[in-house]
């Protein structure tokens, strides 16, 4: 077929089915972020000491520390459909939320005694946060997922990866409200896992889902 | 202003009245895009080193991923470096399929592609090959359409469908050949 020829079909495509924008990506997160919050409160529920446990920096950080990072990934997913964003030169954001887990560690160490560093970081439900956080994430993945499908990622594997570890972040917010474990050593340890975890899935659907 | 940009700007200019519905603007668009298009691919081609019998393929495919992912160049935003990372993406689907795995970096070298207004005497083969993809109602939409340049409306009345089937399978048609581009083996 020549060119000018396929051209023809791709004139009368554009006026038969003119491109749609969708719904802003708060929007469409809100719906994600519904999903993951109706399961949370079916199944795990805020731990029943929280406003006595917010008072305390170690579980204020908790949240601080998710934040940071959906809060500097998100960006990320937005200049991600956009084919001609270079993603790997504003990975530097990455930089916020390790900043903030170097901190709380810190601040973890100087106000335990040495001997509730170790019991502090295997905590007790390390398991559980394994499996809560990537569950909790679904809602918020389906979500991101979606949106870089419908875009032009031109790096697949990376925006699929910066997409779950995004949705791992605002899962590790939520389930913070009900996790009992407070150290920050615990949360560098088994939440880094429970978001890696998310992150390997996302990079794994971007490499068979994303290509366009 | 390079020779590029001032290319890049029209176009610029000319997808704007495209999204706001003037069909025109659109066929103009994309007939000032495919020189542009053919220009990069030819070098892109000779840097990742697949044949050149594969350029017009590429172009055609260059341009069916532009029409499909028009939504995302942002129009406060030039175009030129949209249009060359679609290019280059459709580049590296190419070497793919050659086996060519490693990251070829084609960015820089666009600006300089000299744009090719004449489709060459190559063989496009490809988009006839991957019509076999679709079913035989969409492979016959998209031939008259395109090959006899008739409308929507005039297809729907000759195979007896309503237009806005024939509207639906055009576009699910377009969206399975570039779905079955990036999965066929050469």
């Amino acid at each position: 077929m020549k060119t000018g020829d396929f051209i023809n079909a791709l004139v009368e495509d554009q006026g038969a089915n003119p491109p749609r924008s969708g719904l802003p990506l708060a929007a469409q997160l809100a719906g994600g972020l519904a999903f993951s919050l109706a399961i949370f409160f079916v199944f795990l529920g805020i731990r029943s000491d929280f406003l006595h446990a917010i008072t305390d920096l170690h579980v204020v950080f908790k949240f601080i520390a998710a934040a940071s990072l959906f809060g500097s990934l998100l960006p990320l997913v937005l200049y991600a459909v956009r084919p001609e964003i270079q993603l790997s030169r504003r990975l530097a954001w990455l930089a916020l939320p390790l900043f903030v887990l170097v901190i709380g560690i810190a601040f973890q160490l100087l106000t335990s005694p040495t001997d509730y560093w170790f019991s502090g970081m295997v905590g007790r439900y390390p398991a559980a946060c394994l499996r809560n956080i990537p569950v909790l994430a679904m809602g918020p993945f389906f979500v991101l997922l979606v949106m870089l499908k419908k875009g032009a990622p031109s790096q697949p594997v990376l925006s699929g990866a910066i997409a779950g570890a995004a949705s791992g972040g605002m899962a590790a917010f939520i389930y913070a409200l009900h996790c009992p474990d407070d150290s920050a050593l615990f949360v560098a340890l088994w939440y880094s896992l429970a978001i890696g975890i998310v992150t390997v899935i996302g990079a794994v659907v971007g490499r068979v889902w994303l290509r366009w | 202003m390079t020779v590029f940009d001032e290319q890049t700007e029209a176009l610029a200019v000319l997808l704007k009245r495209a999204n706001g519905g003037d069909a025109a603007a659109y066929r103009l668009f994309l007939e000032r895009l495919a020189p542009l298009v053919r220009g990069m691919a030819r070098r892109g081609i000779g840097r990742i080193g697949t044949p050149l019998a594969d350029l017009e393929d590429a172009v055609q495919e260059t341009l069916l991923a532009v029409h499909l992912k028009r939504h995302t160049w942002q129009e406060d935003q030039p175009i030129g470096p949209w249009i060359g990372a679609i290019t280059r993406y459709k580049l590296i689907d190419l070497a793919r399929k050659y086996g060519r795995r490693k990251e070829i970096e084609l960015d820089d070298t666009f600006d300089l592609a000299t744009p090719e207004p004449d489709e060459p005497s190559l063989p496009e083969r490809e988009m006839d090959l991957l019509l076999e993809h679709v079913s035989e109602t969409q492979r016959v939409i998209v031939r008259s359409i395109s090959i006899k340049g008739v409308s929507i409306r005039e297809v729907a009345g000759s195979m007896q469908m309503s237009e806005g089937a024939v509207r639906v399978a055009l576009h699910r048609a377009l969206k399975t050949l570039a779905q079955a581009y990036r999965s066929l083996e050469i």
